[in-house]
């Protein structure tokens, strides 16, 4: 389940660098090339937020084609039925 | 050109859709409104959780309808609901069909995007028009 708190260690590297665990970019969907900010707060934690897409379309078409495969015709003959059912 | 968004629409989207994601874009750049009745919005999120759509998809595509300039989610009220029913029964409806079918109608929507054969009646009678391919 997402959104759980999580505590993971990583270590810095020469250059300042470090890896953002598999899992949590695969839970938010990190991708190479993505943009943050960083955010330093008055006691001293660091936040880590990813930039928010610009335009909301952006973002939808993203998720569209992060979405699996289905069968149209078969997902809206359910549907049919359904709204059928409920008569 | 203010679009009413039937089930079948949202799924054409997620089904990437190319004529489904030219109407995306009309609302981008052009002058084009959709309006989104809230049982649609259930009944999607339903079927796209069906199909195994991720949280991060049902978050984005949730994120993407809140209400704004281009985009009006309309919920059934009492008035909805009556007029639902009568369509309903005049037409030989299904409610959701008919919950569909009234608020196109009722928020002045030029168009109902939906390739369902039921809303043919309705049609016929000019309560709406339908655009679908």
């Amino acid at each position: 389940m997402k959104h759980h708190t999580c505590v993971k260690e990583v270590r810095l590297g020469h250059k300042g660098q470090f890896t953002i665990p598999k899992k949590i970019r695969d839970e938010e969907h990190f991708e190479e090339d993505d943009t943050f900010l960083v955010h330093h707060t008055a006691t001293g934690e660091i936040l880590l937020r990813k930039k928010q897409e610009a335009v909301p379309e952006d973002a939808l078409f993203k998720a569209i084609e992060a979405m699996p495969s289905f069968n149209f015709e078969q997902a809206w003959k359910e549907i049919k039925q359904e709204r059928k059912k409920n008569e | 050109m203010k679009y009413c968004a039937d089930t079948w629409f949202l799924l054409k989207l997620f089904n990437k859709d190319t004529r489904a994601k030219d109407i995306i874009n009309e609302l981008r750049y052009g002058k084009a409104r959709l309006t989104i009745p809230c049982s649609v919005i259930a009944e999607t999120v339903r079927k796209l959780m069906q199909q195994g759509a991720s949280e991060y998809i049902i978050k984005t595509f949730l994120g993407y309808i809140e209400p704004s300039e281009k985009i009006e989610i309309i919920e059934l009220d009492q008035l909805l609901a009556v007029e639902a029913a009568k369509i309903s029964l005049a037409y030989g409806l299904a409610m959701m069909d008919a919950f569909v079918a009234v608020t196109c109608a009722t928020n002045g929507c030029d168009v109902l995007l939906s390739g369902d054969s039921d809303y043919a009646p309705l049609v016929k009678r000019k309560y709406l028009k339908i655009q679908a391919w």
